[in-house]
């Protein structure tokens, strides 16, 4: 069995949450809180903040996670599963609060020929309205993000 | 569709046959119908949709026939009565057409019409064994009671074999020798219509309906042949328009409906009509409409002249063109759309109402025209004529192919009915001059592969000689059918003629009726049961049901019906639409009827009992569930309700089947009534506990398989399966979510799998866990919400079951 690199990737992302909420290496602690799955971004949607347009080469979004799918503003991270699909050509996506410098970090990695792929990931929210950052490496790609639970 | 050809008015005319040599209808084989068989056709008028049964067409028995009615006349149509001093408007007689179908028989045709009058009925039936009529003979000693009773009736068999072969004299070309005349109101494709948009022709063979209204004219002569009747003068007139309506209908989408009858009723002199040829009567009926009656909508004016002239004559494409100043042999006159018909009433013998069925097929010809007898020559002579007026042209020049008419790609010039070269030149897209050069039929040449149609010039004219001509205008696949798609494009522009800003042909678009919507099972005896259709471009439709296994006790003629059930076996439901009223221009829309039928099965009513209970359960915050009651009973009406049992203060709206979704906010407490007509019982209340989100803790697991079905059965294709993860490989009971490993092993499939929390009858959200692809085994990490009852749900998308793997990290709690 090929149990790939997920649970690589989610290191990685811990390592971005980290870095990128405060200077140092570590915030908290968190207690965790769990919540019936809910679909809180899917770009095959009409335009909008948490919808379209599907991501072009370059592209970096951000997305609005506290306030939908019973996320409270005071979350500090979030649980998520990353779901790709329509890729154009292979990539990655790299997740992170917003406002700060992109991490190099990868949240997720695929190809033109995945008709879907998912990761889940752990990643924290900066206290914009606008608090999970998104970007795109190559071709276009739609993303999905589905909640689970939430830290704070 | 090919574009419009530029066009010139022209004359075009139809000449006749001689009278002496035509014979009635030879009965071969006659039955008596009993008094009750024809019965339904009296009935009562709302009932448009019959059934006569026992008709005794076969040797070994008798066949049944379905019909439904059409519309000959438009609303507000009258018949015109002038005997030189005053006029009379009455309405028109309450004659009623029907057209249909013997059972189990589709090459079959029936038409019949009742004189509301008398009661007296005519039909014609037409199977694939042979051709029927029923004529009625009164009763000698017999009052009338304007029931029908008075009169026998008799199914007459013909027998082709009968029927005499036509002969007559030849026809008269100089009509075509005519001056040319202006171009007026031309119009092609180009056209724009009010809105700005390009015309787009209408195709024959599309759904697209018309509708067209025609004004008839008769005249002293007709009067006299008919008896000095006017009802039989109308009945006459009324009877060939359904007939035409009949052939129109059939290929031109288009219904043809009579507005007003003008009948002379006081001997010769009493009519306007001096003229004793066709030209002159033809310049004369357009001076007369042009000067009296310029601003009365009509499609067209026809003259049933009962002048023995064995012609008649029409103006070429004029529907929907207004009038325009021409004239005839020298005579002024006003040209559009009129056409004139001569030898109408006693052409052959004996003056008769009734008029041969289009639809049947004769001397083995579907559509065929009968070669003598049986009335034929008025309803050919209006159809052509008025096929004229559409812009319809002489048929026996129009080749299959341009290459036929050249004779390039056939060994001979081929035509559709070639009997006539000396109608030359005036015509459209080369065809009459490669005619001009073809073989005349009336000489001898080669029978045409395809056969005649009611635009044929010639085609009762030499006898054995001309194939059997059609009561058609063409069939989809004929270029006669084609040329007459010039008609359609006329029919969609902005026109206004005769004074009135409207369209003298309507298209009505395409009318339709949905299938019955009904339970599709009523408990015996039942009341209120309802069933309902709904159509679209009827205007203002009319309805009509009928019921067997039942009785309906609302009005039978709306797009509703209430019924009761019978006791026992089936319930038959047939609805029948109809277009009809006026549309936005004015015009009548003929009727043509759509029928739907559905059987209904009767039930009987067994009480309600509950088998289980709907049950309580506890879910997070924002989470739907399913709630289910398991009943028995027949039939089971189900309501739930908000509240604890037997309140019934708040109903959940559309909430009518054994189960329902629900995603409170906070606690609530539901429960169900199941019932039916003979019984109610209530279930149980039922709680569903909103447990809010709370803080949990990590709790590090060493690594655990808690989940591995290659070891038993998979996770069902489209289905979930139920897992308890508390209690397993550490986790501890209460746990909010846990840190997983998920892994999908050697999927057959592309598809996906969705982890929620429990229990199963979780409303399923719309998320994904992992995504995976056919033959890749594949992992992904996740941290999933458990249920309250310490199980979660594994959904698998894909139509192929899944074998899957859980592994615990850790848990929240």
């Amino acid at each position: 069995m090929n149990m790939r690199t997920a649970s690589k990737l989610v290191l990685f992302t811990l390592a971005s949450l980290l870095s990128a909420v405060s200077a140092s290496a570590q915030s908290g602690p968190f207690q965790f809180f769990a919540v019936p799955p809910c679909r809180v971004v899917d770009t095959r949607n009409p335009n909008s903040t948490n919808g379209g347009p599907i991501f072009n080469v370059g592209t970096q979004r951000n997305f609005a996670i506290r306030g939908n799918c019973a996320v409270p503003t005071t979350a500090k991270a979030v649980s998520l599963n990353v779901t790709i699909t329509g890729a154009t050509t292979a990539s990655f996506l790299t997740l992170w609060p917003s406002g700060g410098a992109r991490p190099v970090v990868s949240t997720i990695n695929f190809t033109q020929n995945d008709p879907a792929l998912a990761n889940g990931a752990i990643v924290g929210l900066s206290t914009a309205a606008q608090d999970l950052s998104v970007f795109n490496s190559d071709g276009n790609v739609h993303v999905i993000l589905d909640v689970t639970g939430y830290f704070q | 569709m090919r574009q419009m050809p530029s066009s010139r008015r022209r004359i075009a005319a139809t000449f006749g046959l001689a009278v002496a040599f035509c014979w009635p209808l030879t009965a071969a084989t006659v039955s008596k119908l009993n008094d009750d068989v024809l019965a339904p056709l009296r009935g009562p008028v709302t009932a448009k949709q019959i059934r006569i049964n026992n008709i005794p067409l076969y040797a070994h028995g008798t066949a049944n026939i379905e019909l439904e009615e059409f519309q000959v006349w438009a609303p507000g149509g009258k018949v015109i009565v002038s005997d030189g001093k005053s006029v009379q408007y009455l309405d028109p007689p309450p004659m009623r057409f029907f057209r249909g179908q013997v059972n189990g028989d589709a090459e079959s045709f029936a038409y019949f019409s009742v004189d509301g009058r008398t009661g007296g009925i005519f039909g014609l039936v037409a199977t694939r064994d042979g051709k029927f009529s029923v004529n009625a003979a009164q009763r000698h000693g017999v009052s009338r009671d304007r029931n029908g009773n008075d009169f026998d009736y008799f199914l007459t068999a013909s027998d082709e074999s009968d029927e005499m072969p036509m002969t007559g004299k030849s026809f008269e070309c100089g009509v075509e020798r005519l001056p040319a005349l202006p171009q007026v109101n031309k119009r092609n494709l180009t056209e724009l219509d009010a809105g700005g948009h390009p015309i787009m022709g209408q195709g024959i063979t599309g759904t697209q309906s018309f509708a067209m209204t025609v004004e008839v004219e008769t005249d002293d002569e007709l009067f006299a042949a008919a008896g000095n009747s006017v009802g039989n003068v109308t009945t006459l007139v009324t009877n060939l328009t359904g007939a035409v309506s009949t052939i129109y209908n059939r290929d031109l989408h288009t219904n043809v409906v009579q507005q007003n009858v003008h009948v002379y009723s006081n001997g010769p002199g009493t009519d306007p009509w001096t003229a004793s040829d066709i030209f002159n009567g033809l310049a004369e009926l357009g001076n007369n409409y042009h000067t009296n009656h310029l601003t009365l909508k009509r499609s067209a004016v026809i003259m049933l002249s009962g002048k023995n002239t064995l012609s008649g004559v029409a103006w070429e494409g004029t529907i929907g063109g207004g009038d325009f100043a021409s004239s005839i042999n020298s005579v002024s006159t006003f040209g559009g759309a009129y056409a004139w018909c001569g030898s109408i009433g006693d052409l052959q013998g004996a003056f008769t109402t009734t008029v041969p069925d289009p639809d049947a097929t004769t001397n083995g010809t579907q559509f065929g025209m009968p070669t003598g007898g049986n009335n034929y020559w008025p309803l050919e002579e209006y159809a052509h004529e008025l096929g004229h007026n559409l812009a319809g042209h002489h048929t026996h020049c129009v080749a299959i192919t341009q290459g036929e008419a050249n004779g390039t790609n056939h060994p001979t010039q081929l035509f559709i009915d070639p009997c006539h070269t000396g109608e030359i030149d005036n015509d459209f897209n080369g065809h009459m001059s490669a005619c001009a050069t073809g073989p005349d039929f009336g000489s001898g040449a080669v029978a045409p592969t395809e056969k005649g149609t009611i635009m044929s010039y010639c085609h009762n004219v030499f006898s054995g000689q001309v194939p059997q001509s059609r009561f058609t205008m063409g069939q989809a696949s004929e270029v006669s059918h084609h040329e007459l798609d010039d008609y359609m494009l006329r029919a969609a522009g902005p026109l206004a003629p005769f004074g009135g800003n409207f369209n003298i042909v309507t298209a009505v678009g395409s009318f339709t009726m949905s299938t019955i919507t009904a339970s599709s099972s009523v408990v015996a005896n039942s009341t209120g049961n309802t069933a309902s259709v709904t159509t679209t471009n009827g205007g203002t439709p009319t309805f009509a049901w009928t019921i067997t296994g039942g009785t309906i006790t609302s009005a039978a003629n709306t797009a509703s019906i209430t019924y009761t059930a019978g006791a026992s076996g089936n319930v038959v439901l047939r609805a029948t639409a109809f277009k009809n009223g006026t549309n936005g221009s004015g015009f009548a829309n003929g009727g043509v009827g759509i029928t739907d039928t559905k059987t209904v099965s009767i039930i009987t009513c067994v009480a309600p009992a509950i088998a289980t209970q709907p049950q309580s359960v506890a879910v997070p915050t924002g989470t739907g569930v399913t709630l289910s009651v398991g009943a028995t009973g027949t039939p089971l009406n189900f309501q739930w309700f908000i509240g604890t049992s037997g309140v019934t203060t708040t109903p959940i709206g559309g909430a009518t089947a054994a189960s329902v979704d629900v995603a409170p906010s906070s606690t609530t407490t539901y429960w169900v009534r199941v019932s039916n007509s003979c019984g109610t019982v209530d279930s149980a209340s039922a709680t569903v506990t909103v447990v809010p989100i709370a803080a949990a803790d990590f709790f590090l697991l060493l690594p655990c398989r808690v989940l591995d079905t290659r070891g038993g059965p998979p996770v069902p294709a489209n289905g979930v399966m139920n897992l308890v993860v508390t209690g397993k490989c550490g986790v501890a009971a209460g746990a909010t979510a846990a840190a997983v490993n998920v892994t999908v092993v050697s999927p057959a499939v592309n598809g996906l799998v969705t982890l929620y929390p429990g229990p199963v009858n979780t409303v399923k959200p719309v998320v994904s866990t992992i995504n995976y692809t056919a033959g890749r085994t594949l992992a992904n990490n996740a941290r999933i919400t458990v249920g309250v009852d310490g199980s979660i749900n594994i959904f698998n998308a894909a139509g192929t079951p899944l074998d899957f793997l859980i592994d615990v990290a850790g848990y929240f709690k």
